[in-house]
């Protein structure tokens, strides 16, 4: 569905990713781990058209989409979840997740997927009118996930969506994430956190100073030793000590 | 004296509900756009300016100019947007800053032009006879100007909360990243809130023109106050600047009763004092 091929992007003269090729197909949930400053961020803002790719090219469905403005790739069903959530925090709940729908005109449409937003994260349905600037961390990652989700999107991108939660929230956060993707939404999961990606994604990417140097399923990239090394904070011989290795490769 | 107090109190009502129709345009282009206006008080002066051509040279019916000066404003704030600074975007503030300074002069040098430098009022066929509302004595004219701008205000309030691009415009304030993820066209949005911002402000000055005279360098006074508005209120704030319209009027009609000389020096009295003890003015989000 989503195929990135050769992209680069700078800023100015400094290069930020330099060569990355990425695929998403309808459904998958495909994780990119990689250091702070690997270009993740970057990836996913050229995907978004928030910023020019210097080479490459980028398609949705065998449609070429670098170089259309951000509107009109939303209008096509790819949503981002962007960095630091990026509220509007002088806005309610409710108006954070309208205006997600920005694009949309069928009325009923937004509404049964208002609806849909709110049985995912009921705790929003309670705070619908409370500005979004005075919520938990952890709801205000909900409010941007429905935020993205009220496009109704084909492709749901995500950047670092446990940045700074606590751990229990994190994994009810990555089980909903899941949920949103076994009802049929693709999904491109972008951390830092890599053991947590890895165990979730059918498959995944690594991308090391603007440069995809490994894909894989989730389950051979945890298996990796480089992999481990470099991402996972911890060497062969540390690993073999402890006790929650990785897991055999399930069937992805 | 209650009754001088209550005269007092109406003026700096009018005056203060016209500052927060400029301060609220200057808000929305500093919000919106990251765009210090120091050309305001010019599309201020504008507005005046076509009202009175409008009525003197093409025998327009006032009622009718108000809205067309207003008008024709917004649209040079709209085609200025699209032709000149929407090549600034992103570029270092000062850019903006020295644009709409050279903005500001070419402005009103045309008008000094066009117009020269005699003073000139917007004839209007209201009576110019005071009626008596309470204790207060009131012309016509006042009472028209504040119920305009009253309407005005809380036209925009609805139109900020309760319009899809109302929120669009308070989101892209707040973030416009996040904006432009969900698919808000920017560049329209951009021009839409100049457009806006300039329309206040000629409203402004066909109305407070229309109490006094119009003359070419009225905007300079103007640009100045609109930044002690925004100031006052807190940059970025459009309530602030509501708010902070009013003070400003209130204390300069206030002001009058002990000296009229300092009329003008209050409002920077004010903005000291407050930053002093406010220093991101009153309403910082």
């Amino acid at each position: 569905m989503l195929r990135v091929d050769h992209i680069a992007c700078r800023y100015g003269r400094i290069g930020a990713v330099h060569d990355a090729s990425l695929v998403v197909d309808a459904g998958e949930l495909v994780a990119l781990v990689g250091a702070n400053g690997a270009g993740k961020t970057t990836l996913l803002r050229a995907i978004s058209g928030l910023m020019p790719i210097a080479s490459g090219g980028i398609h949705l469905q065998n449609v070429r989409i670098d170089g259309l403005s951000p509107r009109e790739i939303v209008r096509r069903g790819v949503a981002q979840c962007p960095e630091e959530r990026k509220l509007w925090p002088a806005l309610t709940v409710g108006e954070n997740l309208s205006m997600g729908a920005y694009t949309r005109t069928d009325k009923p449409g937004i509404a049964s997927d208002m609806a849909r937003v709110l049985e995912l994260f009921p705790r929003l349905a309670e705070r619908h009118r409370q500005l979004a600037g005075t919520l938990s961390g952890g709801e205000q990652q909900m409010v941007a996930i429905g935020r993205a989700l009220m496009c109704r999107p084909r492709l749901l991108m995500l950047d670092e969506p446990t940045l700074g939660l606590a751990p229990i929230v994190i994994e009810s956060l990555m089980k909903t994430i899941q949920d949103i993707n076994r009802a049929g939404t693709a999904v491109l999961l972008v951390e830092q956190n890599a053991q947590l990606a890895l165990g979730m994604a059918s498959r995944a990417y690594v991308i090391e100073s603007g440069v995809i140097v490994r894909e894989g399923t989730g389950s051979a990239l945890l298996a990796d030793p480089d992999v481990q090394a470099a991402y996972l904070g911890r060497g062969r011989l540390k690993r073999a000590g402890q006790a929650e290795g990785p897991r055999p490769a399930a069937p992805a | 004296m209650l009754e001088t107090i209550a005269q007092y109190a109406f003026n700096g009502l009018v005056f203060g509900a016209n500052y927060a129709l400029i301060g609220i345009g200057l808000t929305l282009i500093f919000g919106v756009m990251n765009l210090a206006n120091f050309a305001h008080g010019q599309f201020y002066m504008l507005g005046g300016f076509l009202a009175y051509m409008l009525v003197v040279k093409l025998g327009v019916n006032y009622f009718a100019a108000l809205p067309l000066a207003v008008l024709a404003v917004a649209a040079l704030g709209w085609l200025l947007e699209r032709t000149v600074f929407i090549r600034l975007r992103d570029r270092s503030p000062m850019t903006g800053v020295l644009a709409t300074i050279g903005l500001a002069i070419l402005l009103e040098s045309g008008a000094l032009l066009t117009w020269g430098p005699q003073p000139e009022s917007i004839p209007n066929p209201l009576s110019p006879m005071p009626i008596e509302i309470g204790p207060l004595f009131i012309t016509p004219m006042r009472l028209f100007v504040l119920g305009v701008t009253v309407v005005f205000l809380l036209g925009l309030y609805a139109f900020m909360n309760h319009t899809r691009t109302g929120t669009a415009m308070r989101a892209t304030f707040q973030n416009r990243d996040a904006a432009a993820l969900v698919g808000v066209d920017i560049d329209r949005l951009y021009a839409v809130t100049f457009a806006l911002g300039a329309g206040l402000a000629a409203l402004a000055g066909v109305l407070l023109g229309s109490l006094f005279l119009v003359h070419p360098t009225m905007g300079d006074s103007a640009t100045l106050k609109a930044f002690i508005v925004v100031i006052l209120g807190g940059l970025g704030s459009v309530i602030g600047s509501a708010v902070g319209g009013l003070i400003l009027g209130m204390a300069e009609s206030f002001g009058t009763m002990v000296s009229s000389a300092w009329k003008d020096a209050i409002g920077f009295i004010l903005v000291i004092v407050i930053l002093l003890y406010r220093p991101d003015g009153l309403f910082r989000r």
